[in-house]
């Protein structure tokens, strides 16, 4: 995006937004006490580029009070405050305050500022700029007014922030460009135009990964090749001992510190993953014999270790983990593979090792916000171990004669909860994660979900599943709303980690049952089709609910929760437990 | 300057101004400065911005611009 002209940028920003325009929209809403409409388009493109069909409005200049009242409930807040401009010529006029004067300014950029913080409460979301005084202050050895000023309110803002706060620190986007490019003093005089578009250019990549946590397009998965890419040198040829992955020896440390930003990655919940061309007893023994070596066998979730092309194994690789390919960042040495990767597979994020080995552990801290998540929650931790364990229940499939037998022998047991606060958190983050299973694909903010949880109106369901091979998380969430005598399944979505287990028919179930204790026989349900979700289109008509209407993009459903209960009875295999408060 | 206000080449003529091209509102005239700018590598100072009031006095400011 650096090289592209604006004009250009207008141009393809328009393009995109054309080819988006049947998907979903995200929406934006800008708040500034300065003139900041070119960050729209470049907002926009930034975030079309990567699928979110995204719209950025501007509210009216100068008015973030005012406006921040009136924003519709899908906007996300995007708030550029000014200390500079908080009155006429402030950075300046700060300079010769009294030091009570000082005192009132301060007191009352802190009152509005938790004026701000509650009227945005209700808002799932909000992304704020942390104050800087760069601008006015990098020439300064001692602090002056302007800048202690700005760091009071800034410390009264990391104090104080409301939960659903992002704080971004715009001195990080300053630090990426100089001020020269960033600082436009004519634009600011004439037009309060602070910013120049080469600044918002590098700010949009710090907005990005939040938007894209926010609906569910993280990277979840990182797969590495082998020979120079894990390690230095050729394993299958130089031997396991030789191969420069330590200290030890030379051009060993490149290679150590991007191992351990894998380690970091993977204790925070991503997986990591080997593709290679390899005798796989040849990496084998690398992980067994090299005691320098960060990553241990532990770490490292799935293996494709053959001779097969990496497309095919990639494409193995997203329906072992049952994750979607767009999820996947594939790492290696070889621009052949590299390119072949981009040609078949362009969903999947690619990184080729840099020819200078210095770069290496910068370009993979670089494009670490990949993998933000804006909460890391105790789920996100145990993944690894997780999917380690979904990968030994597979190959024990093969040892028995039929599904039933395995699942019987599993020990499943499935624990379901209602409205069940401790967890509140991870039910909001499937709501905005889950993508395959998923029947209306209904994205949930955590305001909204609170006030779910307190609507008597509404029944919110959570399941976690555990077998005899450990424990699998919350991993269902169904949100069932009661209208006019009528139960409406609003959401019902399980993560694809635990299907092929018949728990979706179990959770159906319990949902009915909850429907049904209180005296509500008339049970609505809805599918809406995604790019994602074509797998469970035939749900509700398998579980034998009558299909109402049919159009390319919905089918509603409706079930007599009496008659449903007399029809499906228990698996026998599957214990279910309700945790009761 | 098509780019800036998505219209085709062929739809911009020397008489093309603020009021036959309804992008070209303030925000639009703020865009199509700094593409300029972007674009021929000037500086073009606040009186200037005032005067580009349709295609003809653009190009001729940007003109002065690039002498000077």
């Amino acid at each position: 995006m650096k090289d592209l002209k604006f004009s250009e940028l207008i141009r393809l920003n328009n393009e995109l937004g054309l080819n988006l325009k049947e998907k979903e929209r995200v929406e934006i809403r800008i708040l500034a006490n300065i003139t900041v409409n070119q960050l729209k388009p470049v907002l926009e493109y930034a975030l079309r580029r990567d699928g979110v069909n995204a719209v950025v409005g501007i509210a009216d200049y100068d008015n973030i009070l005012q406006e921040s009242t009136l924003l519709e409930k899908k906007q996300i807040p995007l708030v550029f405050w000014e200390l500079c401009n908080i009155t006429d010529s402030f950075a300046y006029k700060v300079e010769t305050f009294p030091e009570e004067m000082f005192a009132e300014y301060l007191n009352k950029a802190k009152n509005e500022l938790m004026m701000l913080f509650g009227n945005l409460q209700s808002s799932s979301l909000v992304i704020f700029n942390r104050f800087s005084h760069l601008f006015f202050s990098r020439n300064n050895l001692k602090p002056f007014n302007f800048e202690r000023f700005v760091n009071e309110v800034n410390d009264f803002l990391v104090k104080n922030a409301p939960s659903n706060f992002l704080l971004v620190d715009l001195d990080k986007v300053l630090a990426g460009i100089s001020f020269d490019i960033a600082f436009d003093p004519g634009g600011y005089y004439s037009t309060k135009t602070l910013y120049t578009v080469g600044f918002f250019k590098s700010y949009a990549p710090f907005i990005n990964p939040v938007i894209l946590s926010t609906y569910g397009r993280t990277k979840k998965a990182v797969i590495l090749d082998c020979d120079n890419t894990l390690w230095k040198g050729v394993v299958g040829e130089d031997g396991w001992e030789n191969i420069a992955l330590s200290e030890k020896h030379k051009n060993g440390i490149y290679f150590k510190e991007v191992q351990l930003l894998m380690k970091a990655l993977a204790q925070r919940g991503v997986i990591i993953g080997i593709c290679s061309k390899n005798n796989p007893a040849d990496v084998e023994e690398v992980f067994e014999k090299r005691s320098d070596m960060v990553l241990k066998s532990d770490d490292i979730v799935i293996k494709k270790i053959n001779w097969n092309d990496k497309a095919s194994n990639f494409q193995e690789i997203a329906k072992d983990l049952n994750i979607g390919i767009d999820s996947l960042v594939f790492i290696d040495d070889s621009g052949f593979e590299i390119n072949l990767i981009r040609e078949r597979l362009p969903q999947v994020k690619t990184i080729q090792v840099p020819e200078k080995l210095y770069d290496y552990p910068r370009v993979i801290l670089e494009n670490l916000p990949l993998f933000f998540t804006l909460k890391t929650t105790e789920e996100d931790l145990r993944r690894v171990k997780m999917y380690k364990e979904d990968i030994q229940r597979s190959s024990a499939i093969d040892t028995y004669q039929n599904i039933e037998d395995y699942l019987g022998s599993l020990g499943i047991q499935v624990v379901i909860a209602n409205k069940e606060w401790d967890v509140i958190e991870r039910v909001t983050q499937l709501t905005q994660k889950t993508n395959q299973f998923n029947l209306t694909t209904r994205r949930v903010q955590i305001g909204e979900m609170q006030q779910l949880y307190q609507d008597p109106d509404h029944d919110v369901l959570n399941l976690s599943v555990s077998d005899k091979f450990g424990s699998s998380g919350l991993t269902g969430v169904c949100i069932v709303r009661y209208a006019g005598g009528t139960a409406i399944i609003d959401t019902l979505l399980l993560s694809c980690r635990i299907l092929g287990r018949n728990i979706e028919t179990v959770f159906l179930r319990e949902i009915i049952r909850t429907i049904s204790e209180r005296g509500v026989r008339r049970v609505m349900a809805l599918y809406k089709k995604t790019l994602k979700n074509g797998q469970v289109e035939q749900f509700y008509d398998k579980h034998g609910f009558t299909l109402l209407t049919v159009s390319d993009t919905e089918r509603s459903y409706e079930a007599d929760s009496t008659v449903f209960l007399s029809g499906h009875e228990p698996l026998n295999y599957i214990e279910v437990i309700w945790k009761r408060d | 300057m098509a780019d800036v206000f998505l219209l085709d080449i062929n739809e911009i003529d020397a008489n093309s101004s603020p009021d036959s091209i309804p992008q070209w509102d303030s925000i639009g005239h703020l865009n199509l400065v700094t593409a300029i700018e972007e674009e021929f590598g000037i500086k073009i100072d606040d009186e200037q911005i005032v005067q580009m009031l349709n295609f003809k006095l653009v190009a001729e400011i940007v003109k002065e611009s690039m002498k000077g």
